[in-house]
């Protein structure tokens, strides 16, 4: 049986603030945890939250930054702030791999963690946190898919590591270590089911369009034009107003092969290069194909949040979560729904899944979750994710 | 279709799509409007949260803690410090536990700031600000920032100050919540709210202060007022029952005084086992009306210094076994007291009466502590004296009893309230103490609580030295053998009559008067005169004035005063003290005989 619990603390002093949240969540498990899921933001350093969380379990752990943390029914998207998962079972095993490589070479990360994850046929599920201001995550997840066997490509699932909307440096976690521009993974054995569901609650704006030109993360042309000059035609203030503001409101969706209709992955840029024209998009996965310029909308994104909360439940058929991870992009809490983000996308999800189930996420610069049976990066999505005991 | 149609379609195509774009591009807009409303109302419920929050806080410390926490929670900051000026005292919310000061020059800079400052961070900003605590703090963080300073100031003077910073991001984010000099107003805003939450808790705290004053004035004035109560109350029965004695008194006498004179008959029996028993409830009657007009403040008192320590000692050495078996009787009494003024005999009184009160007390048996002690400011302030204490000794009379409630302390000194059943009691006892303490110019308490016995505490004054006492001089040499003329002023015929019969039988040549003006009338046709007698209050005119008139005359004329006022009358006079003696009532004549006696230096 697994059972979990989640803690969370907003103290100013990193130290105290990982003890506080380490204490909170290891203080209602039946016994000492085996395994800890840490989430914490910018505003602290990560060596002194995770020396204040080691205060309290030595158990393995691992996770990333964020531009916020959830914890139960609250978000938090202040400078300070950290959420832990404590986990123990009897029956699965949480084993965290940390790929330094991958800023530099996403692909060969991929292919490592592929290779370090081979040879175990009871593997039930992945989380990946990768740098989401470094590397490329799709070919990462190209690499791993292709690296492991069909019958053990789990289900994988994550986010990218954020920090305070500043787009300057990101952390990911391993035991006491804190890297930058790497990857954390953590696999997990057992008999467990993962059910994840995806929703971004974006609308197309404009016609039809195809990606004409790209190059790894940067995206060329839009219809043989110029993608800044495409983006420009729909921001307020141009290109120079392509801040976070800017993000918040613009994206790229990918167009579904099967419905026309239907935007399958949808890409945020964070940069761009007017000598150029190019639009950066980090995770890459862009292509040449179908896309359409999207908009972000808050009662869609709050109406299409508890409607993937309802598919998640259907899918679970009944049966009660061990724990829930919410994966949430940061273009769709504060910016979005200002204070009232808890009430918007968080507390309605864990009323829809029967409202006690320990609930711990982030705000990330990027998501990971699958799409048509392949994991893909997007943005302005949530990916949820139930684990239950099979 | 048309050739024209796929045009047209392109075209109106196009101008949607140009549509849409404007929308998209006002939807930022207005996102960015509704976001900026949201803050500044997130602001505005900030601070009358805060507000709200200091209404009752006191210390100027928790007001500026609690402004650094509403500012965090609104503002991202690197920095979140405020000083206390008065103290010089530090607060970082980084560093709760820590205990840092500022620099003198930085103290005398954020008292001289008036406005909120927002300053960006740069060289010459950093180069205007003092050495100290806040230079350092500033210096610290990541540039480009910002940085803020906000003085609290009260009635013109600088409590306190905030100083924020932050470091900025360099690109606008959605938050915009980073300290930036688009803060100001709202810090402003901040600045007025700490500012008058410093104020009323200021004037809470001297509201608070002078509450409590008049609280204990007002507490001060009820005590004094139920003691003022008290006292007229007890003066008031005490003079009732000590007129009613008096007029009693007048009455005894002429029972006493002709019972005595047939006494000196031969009188057969049974009539002579009759008188004696006649004799004796006079004798208990007066002793009865003597304790009337104690209480009444009436009696005799002979205040001289008294070794009270000693008084105690010898108290309890007699009394230890007469108290009970099941009583045990112990003295404490503080080594080297000074003496105090008072009646050696009023004194023991009190003693016995306190002591068989706390017998009383102790139906199963228990403990009596006798003490004796210098007073104490407690002591005085328990009876709402103001004195000091040296002036005081303290006796206590402390009993493991059976105690009493706050309704049988209020009428504990009340005469002829008792607890005891019909017959058992007088119920004078304590009243009789609380007027001889009262005469003797001191003052008695009582602590008690059912179950938890009593203890009486006396505080009497201290003798003054030796050079201050007043001088008694000895009486008048008067003439020898038993005879002489005797001049008897007296109002009530019945005493009169019995007076002169005595003074008569015993060969004194007599001459009465039912009044001062009356006896200074006969005394004008006498030529010679041995001895005034007279009582006090007299119609027309009283003893007192009779006797300064007719010494005035006669220097040295002995008096003898029969009354039963207290003697205090007598300090009022003008005149030496010599050859004045006084007797009260009743009296026998043997008793009358003897004081004339020795007044007039006759033997016997």
């Amino acid at each position: 049986m697994t059972s979990a619990n989640v803690g969370m603390s907003t103290r100013r002093d990193a130290r105290g603030a990982g003890r506080e949240a380490a204490t909170e969540a290891c203080a209602a498990l039946p016994r000492a945890p085996d395994f800890l899921l840490v989430f914490g933001t910018s505003g602290y350093d990560p060596a002194e939250m995770l020396a204040g969380i080691r205060g309290v379990s030595d158990a393995p752990l691992a996770g990333c930054s964020g531009e916020g943390v959830i914890a139960g029914d609250r978000s938090c998207e202040r400078p300070r702030a950290v959420a832990v998962l404590a986990v123990c079972s009897d029956t699965l095993r949480f084993e965290s791999h940390l790929l330094p490589e991958y800023g530099a070479d996403s692909a060969g990360a991929g292919a490592a963690l592929a290779a370090a994850l081979r040879g175990r046929d009871d593997l039930a599920g992945l989380l990946v946190f990768p740098d989401g201001l470094m590397g490329d995550c799709e070919r990462f997840l190209c690499a791993l898919h292709e690296g492991l066997p069909a019958a053990a490509r789990a289900v994988v699932v994550g986010g990218a590591a954020g920090d305070a909307m500043e787009l300057r440096a990101t952390s990911q976690y391993r035991d006491m270590l804190a890297l930058q521009g790497a990857l954390c993974a953590v696999a997990i054995y057992g008999p467990a089911r993962l059910a994840v569901e995806v929703s971004h609650g974006c609308e197309p704006v404009g016609g039809p369009m195809r990606i004409t030109r790209a190059e790894g993360p940067w995206l060329r042309e839009l219809d043989g034009r110029p993608a800044l000059s495409v983006f420009e035609e729909y921001l307020a203030g141009g290109a120079d107003a392509l801040t976070a503001e800017g993000i918040a409101h613009l994206g790229l969706g990918e167009v579904s092969p099967d419905a026309p209709d239907v935007l399958e992955v949808i890409h945020t840029p964070h940069r761009f290069d007017r000598a150029t024209g190019s639009m950066g998009f980090p995770g890459g996965g862009l292509s040449p194909g179908p896309v359409r310029m999207v908009r972000r909308d808050a009662d869609a994104v709050r109406s299409s949040t508890v409607q993937c909360a309802q598919r998640l439940r259907d899918a679970l058929g009944g049966q009660h979560p061990s724990f829930v991870l919410q994966f949430d992009c940061a273009g769709r809490g504060q910016t979005l729904f200002g204070p009232e983000t808890g009430d918007a996308i968080v507390r309605p999800l864990r009323e829809t899944l029967g409202g006690d189930a320990p609930w711990v996420g982030f705000h990330s610069y990027g998501e990971i979750a699958p799409v048509r049976g392949r994991a893909r990066y997007h943005n302005y999505t949530v990916a949820l994710c139930a684990l239950c005991d099979a | 279709m048309s050739a024209d149609e796929p045009e047209a379609l392109r075209a109106e195509i196009a101008r949607l799509q140009s549509q849409v774009k404007l929308l998209v591009r006002a939807e930022q807009g207005l996102h960015r409007a509704r976001r900026e409303q949201e803050q500044q109302a997130a602001m505005v419920r900030d601070l009358a949260s805060f507000s709200r929050a200091c209404a009752s806080d006191d210390a100027v410390a928790t007001i500026v803690d609690r402004a650094l926490r509403m500012l965090d929670a609104r503002i991202t900051l690197d920095v979140l410090c405020a000083a206390t000026l008065d103290d010089a005292a530090v607060i970082d919310l980084d560093a709760p536990d820590a205990s840092d000061s500022l620099h003198d020059d930085e103290r005398a800079w954020l008292a001289e700031l008036r406005e909120v400052r927002v300053t960006p961070i740069d060289d010459e900003s950093l180069g205007a600000l003092p050495r100290g605590r806040l230079r350092e703090a500033v210096e610290g963080v990541r540039r480009p920032a910002c940085f803020a300073v906000i003085p609290l100031r009260v009635e013109g003077r600088t409590m306190a100050a905030l100083w924020l910073a932050a470091s900025s991001s360099g690109r606008r984010t959605f938050r915009d919540d980073r300290l930036e000099l688009w803060h100001a107003p709202f810090l402003a805003l901040c600045q007025g709210s700490v500012e008058r939450a410093l104020e009323n808790a200021a004037l809470t705290r001297a509201l608070g202060d002078a509450n409590t004053q008049l609280r204990a004035t007002v507490q001060g004035l009820q005590r004094a007022q139920e003691e003022l109560l008290h006292a007229r109350k007890m003066e008031a029965v005490g003079h009732l029952a000590g007129g009613v004695a008096h007029e009693f008194n007048n009455l005894l006498t002429v029972v006493l005084s002709y019972g005595a004179m047939l006494q000196e008959l031969s009188l057969p029996e049974p009539a002579r086992v009759d008188l004696a028993r006649m004799l004796d409830a006079g004798t208990r009657a007066s002793e009865l009306t003597r304790q009337l007009l104690t209480l009444g403040r009436r009696q005799v008192l002979r205040r001289e210094p008294v070794d009270l320590g000693a008084v105690v000692s010898a108290f309890v050495g007699l009394m230890g076994r007469l108290v009970g078996e099941t009583v045990s009787l112990s003295a404490r009494v503080t080594p080297s007291l000074p003496s105090v003024l008072a009646d050696r005999a009023q004194v023991e009184q009190v003693l016995m009466n306190l002591t068989l009160n706390a017998r009383d007390a102790l139906p199963r048996g228990g403990s009596v502590v006798i003490g004796a002690r210098p007073a104490s400011a407690r002591d005085l302030a328990s009876v709402s004296c103001d004195a000091a204490p040296e002036g005081y000794l303290a006796l206590d009379v402390i009993d493991s009893g059976v105690g009493m409630d706050a309704a049988t302390r209020a009428r504990i000194f009340e005469p002829f309230f008792t607890l005891k059943g019909e017959g058992k009691g007088t119920g004078l006892g304590l009243s009789v103490v609380y007027g001889i303490v009262a005469q003797s110019e001191g003052h008695i308490a009582v602590e008690s609580e059912p179950g938890r016995g009593a203890r009486f505490t006396v505080l009497l004054p201290v003798a003054p030295s030796q050079s201050e006492r007043p001088r008694v001089s000895a009486p008048a040499p008067a003439p020898r053998g038993r005879q002489g003329r005797v001049l008897l002023a007296e109002d009530e015929p019945l005493i009169r009559h019995v007076t002169v019969r005595a003074l008569r039988a015993a060969g004194y040549e007599v001459c009465d008067a039912q009044d001062g003006e009356e006896a200074l009338l006969r005394a004008s046709t006498l030529d010679g005169l041995d001895a005034l007698i007279t009582d006090v209050v007299m119609p027309q005119m009283g003893g007192v004035e009779l006797s300064e008139r007719l010494r005035a005359q006669r220097p040295g004329l002995p008096v003898l005063f029969i009354s039963g006022y207290s003697p205090t009358l007598l300090e009022g006079l003008r005149v030496e003290r010599r050859g004045i003696a006084y007797l009260p009532k009743p009296f026998t004549p043997k008793q009358l005989l003897s004081q004339i006696d020795a007044l007039l230096g006759h033997g016997g």
